[in-house]
């Protein structure tokens, strides 16, 4: 009974995450990439393609029962650097409302942030800067940052704790409850269990009152200061209190800062400009005043999933100058602009999250001068609105009705624009991902076909062995006039039995395991520290499942006439024998 | 030859690895409808192989049994098993309980067998009824709903004997009824078969070592290696014998 339910629960359990996986995979790489993209076959240069609005017309023209939208882009790849470390990316222009249309970049934009390049808290741009979006699984690789969170007044202790389960496991946090004496210095983090005792530490000081408001700021301040000596790890520091001192109290705390502690911390609070670093030392210090209650720590996690959004980053590419065309001479050179992140999305696939930077096509065309430039001095003409001209893009990327066509409406589009555009398909685009998903359904499968006879045959095995145990039992049935098929009755219910009650108890914890797949994961990463579902490796981040009727069907059936079949032959064998043999079986 | 329980010329070899063991070598007996008959004979002689065959539990090798006219032979699966349901009854030496089950609900069986699910309910309280009477009348009143790990072998005879009668079989074959029990035990179980004997006018086919009970039989059959040697005729001719035409003395309480 108890193989019956494991061999129900797996077989459930694995074909159901199996065919989630493809599905969730299949899906997001269909949501992020373009069901067609058109590219220029002509690759010596980075913008192929000009006047793309016409090429757009060419496109719907030639398909217009199933090109849905298009959206152009200009895509290369950069390097992306905060401080020290840079990191390669690739600089995305796009259009946000057409990119939106064709794929499922606004969608998956964090809470709250815009997918228009506005800031997601109001901030306004610098002059020359870039906004721009990027993948959280960038920010992620930057992420190491502390938290200060302060709690000041009766109740908020409570929304501290809330908000500390919000906390990334790489950050580190510091809780302060209290006047500046009595302060708790709860530092480290990354640990379940550091999250856990900072809780209890913060219930037993549930409604300590913050005293002395600005020498508790000046203190904090201070810490941030002389912490940041030689680390450039950016700071939040969370306030939570029902009346809190307004904003001047925060700048007057750090007017007060000596001016060394001055250059090294630089402050800025939502609604303010951003301002440059102040030097490579500098320490970023984001306040955050938020209301205790429930809705904090959606707020923190909007707000704060990553100090840098809001701040600013630099990236450098080279470019293939073409010389003809430009009046530069023919060589790569390099090229740097700033850009402001505003806003970080999550598309849940971690090679589009860790790769991707939006940014406005027309910043974009304008950095990597895809544009008309001047022969002199290299910068783009702008016309009389301040807008570039002739920009030039290297993708188009096309929303269609029936994706799964991609292929043959792709044919289409050649024919229909001639000329040398090279155009794929999200399957193409994604061939060996999509084949890999599955060869491994397919191995699945295979192995799967192998646990049935496994467990077919214990079942048999289990069954046999009752049926043996029984024999003399049969023999004094069958010499007291029971008929082969009256015995064998007995046998096959007791194989249903089991049966339905393993396929029954399988299916229950099936489905619960299938609906706590996550929570279950997370409970067995805080037990043992080991992660059951990497998502680097996964390319998603949360475990999927899918419940696919006629599997649940075939399973539970073939398990239920597989039981009946082991129950039947050897009970067949055993009535089958003489009574006596029967009778006389030892 | 009496028409009602007929053996003719019953072999019956046993195939050891690729040696034929002849155990039964053309063994006739006849028994006449409210026969007590007893078979006795030296261990090994093949007297509990016969009762097998001659109660439908085995086949004979050749030969053939008739039971009023009807060929063993030419009964079908189905049939045998009616047969050893509501005609024949076996006490075995070793009881054969099932030993899941009370005394009442091992004495309750052949009737569960011999109806289907659904009469069962119906029959049910009858059936109880008739096996407490049985099995109070063994003296077991007080034993119902003990499992037979828990009787004693006197008490667990008792209870297969109660089981071989509820379905009021036409011949009750008994192989070594009081086989594993003191004298005492046995004299009490074997005053039960006589009276039940007497007073139902049931056949009796049954194989003993116990000279009592033997001598009490109507005819005794003598069987040594395989074969009768002695068969037919009342036996030893002892003073203590009862005719065979005026039927069993009362038994001695
Ligand atoms: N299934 C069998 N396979 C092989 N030999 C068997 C089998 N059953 C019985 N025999 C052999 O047949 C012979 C007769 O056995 P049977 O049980 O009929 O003897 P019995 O006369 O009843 O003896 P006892 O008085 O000891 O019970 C024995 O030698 C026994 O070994
Ligand atoms: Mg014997």
């Amino acid at each position: 009974m108890i193989g019956v339910w494991f061999g129900v629960l797996t077989l459930l359990v694995v074909t159901s995450v199996m065919g989630g996986f493809a599905r969730d995979l299949r899906a997001r790489i269909r949501g992020m990439s373009a069901h067609i993209t058109v590219t220029s076959s002509q690759f010596s240069r980075l913008g192929s393609m000009e006047n793309w609005e016409e090429l757009a017309k060419r496109v719907k023209a030639a398909a217009p029962d199933e090109v849905i939208a298009v959206s152009p882009q200009l895509e290369w790849p950069i390097m992306i650097s905060k401080g020290q470390t840079p990191q390669p990316a690739t600089l995305v222009g796009i259009i946000p409302d057409r990119e939106a249309q064709v794929s499922g970049f606004a969608e998956h934009m964090l809470d709250g942030h815009p997918p228009d390049f506005t800031d997601f808290s109001g901030r306004k741009i610098p002059e020359g800067w870039g906004p721009c979006i990027m993948g959280s699984g960038i920010l992620t690789t930057h992420r190491n940052k502390d938290i200060l969170f302060v709690a000041d007044g009766p109740g908020t202790a409570a929304s501290v704790a809330d908000c500390l389960s919000a906390v990334n496991p790489k950050d580190k946090f510091v809780v302060y409850v209290g006047d500046a004496q009595s302060t708790g210095d709860l530092a480290t983090g990354g640990d379940e269990r550091e999250y856990r005792s900072a809780q209890e530490w913060l219930k037993g000081r549930a409604d300590a009152p913050v005293r002395k408001w600005p020498d508790l700021l000046e203190r904090i301040f201070r810490t941030l200061a002389y912490d940041t000596v030689g680390e450039t790890r950016p700071c939040v520091v969370v306030v939570f209190g029902k009346d809190l001192p307004p904003e001047s109290a925060f700048r007057d705390a750090w007017h007060r800062l000596s001016p060394e502690s001055r250059r090294l911390l630089r402050v800025f609070t939502p609604g303010e400009t951003l301002t440059e670093p102040g030097g490579e030392k500098a320490r970023a210090a984001q306040f955050l005043l938020l209301e205790p209650g429930p809705q904090a720590r959606l707020e923190l996690v909007s707000r704060v999933q990553d100090p840098y959004i809001g701040t600013a980053v630099t990236i450098t590419t080279i470019t293939p100058e073409d010389a003809r065309d430009r009046g530069v001479d023919p060589r790569i050179t390099p090229t740097s602009s700033k850009l402001a992140i505003v806003g970080a999305f999550n598309s849940g696939m971690n090679e589009y999250d860790s790769q991707i930077v939006y940014a406005p096509l027309e910043f974009v065309q304008k950095a990597l001068r895809e544009c008309r430039v001047d022969p002199n001095t290299k910068e783009p003409i702008l016309d009389a609105t301040g807008r570039i001209q002739a920009g030039r893009i290297n993708k188009l990327r096309i929303k269609v009705v029936h994706y799964d066509d991609a292929d043959k409406i792709a044919e289409r589009i050649r024919k229909g624009l001639g000329g040398s555009y090279g155009l794929f398909t999200w399957q193409s685009e994604k061939a060996i991902l999509l084949q890999a998903v599955a060869v491994e359904r397919t191995l699945t499968g295979v192995i799967m076909f192998f646990i049935v006879v496994m467990a077919a045959f214990s079942i048999l095995a289990i069954l046999s062995m009752l049926v043996t145990e029984k024999t003399r039992d049969i023999g004094i049935l069958r010499a007291q006039g029971a008929t082969v098929p009256g015995i064998m009755a007995i046998f096959l219910s007791e194989g249903a039995v089991i049966g339905i009650v393993g396929c029954g108890l399988g299916l229950g914890t099936a489905k619960y395991v299938l609906d706590n797949l996550n929570p279950l994961a997370d409970w067995i990463y805080s037990k043992t520290g080991w992660y059951p579902f990497p998502k680097n490796i996964y390319l998603l981040d949360r475990i999927p499942h899918q419940v696919d009727g006629p599997i649940w069907i075939l399973v539970v059936s073939a398990t239920l006439f597989v039981c009946l079949l082991a129950a039947l032959w050897p009970s067949w064998k055993a009535a089958r024998l003489n009574p006596i043999d029967a009778l006389r079986y030892e | 030859m009496s028409g009602f329980l007929d053996a003719r010329d019953i072999r019956r070899d046993f195939q050891i690895g690729d040696r034929s063991l002849p155990v039964l070598r053309g063994v006739d007996l006849s028994v006449e409808p409210g026969d007590v008959v007893a078979i006795v004979g030296p261990s090994g002689a093949g007297k509990s192989t016969f009762l097998h065959i001659l109660g439908l539990l085995d086949r004979p090798t050749s030969g053939s049994v008739m039971f009023k006219g009807q060929a063993y032979s030419d009964l079908g699966d189905r049939e045998r098993a009616r047969m050893r349901n509501s005609t024949f009854s076996f006490v075995f030496q070793f009881y054969h309980l099932l030993p899941e089950l009370t005394a009442l609900e091992n004495a309750l069986m052949p009737v569960m067998i011999q109806s289907s699910i659904l009469a069962w309910p119906v029959l049910r309280g009858e059936a109880r009824r008739k096996a407490r009477e049985l099995l109070e009348r063994m003296g077991m009143g007080e034993r119902l709903h003990h499992v037979p790990g828990r009787l004693s072998g006197g008490e667990r005879q008792r209870v297969a004997i109660a089981r071989a009668l509820m379905t009021s079989p036409e011949v009750v074959f008994c192989d070594e009824p009081t086989g594993n029990l003191d004298t005492v035990t046995s004299q009490e179980i074997q005053d039960l078969l006589w009276s039940l004997a007497e007073e139902k006018c049931t056949t009796f086919v049954m194989v003993t070592h116990e000279p009592s009970l033997a001598r009490r039989a109507h005819r005794v059959v003598r069987m040594v290696d395989g074969l009768i040697v002695d068969g037919e005729v009342p036996p030893t001719t002892g003073a203590a014998v009862p005719p065979a035409s005026a039927p069993s003395p009362s038994p001695n309480a």
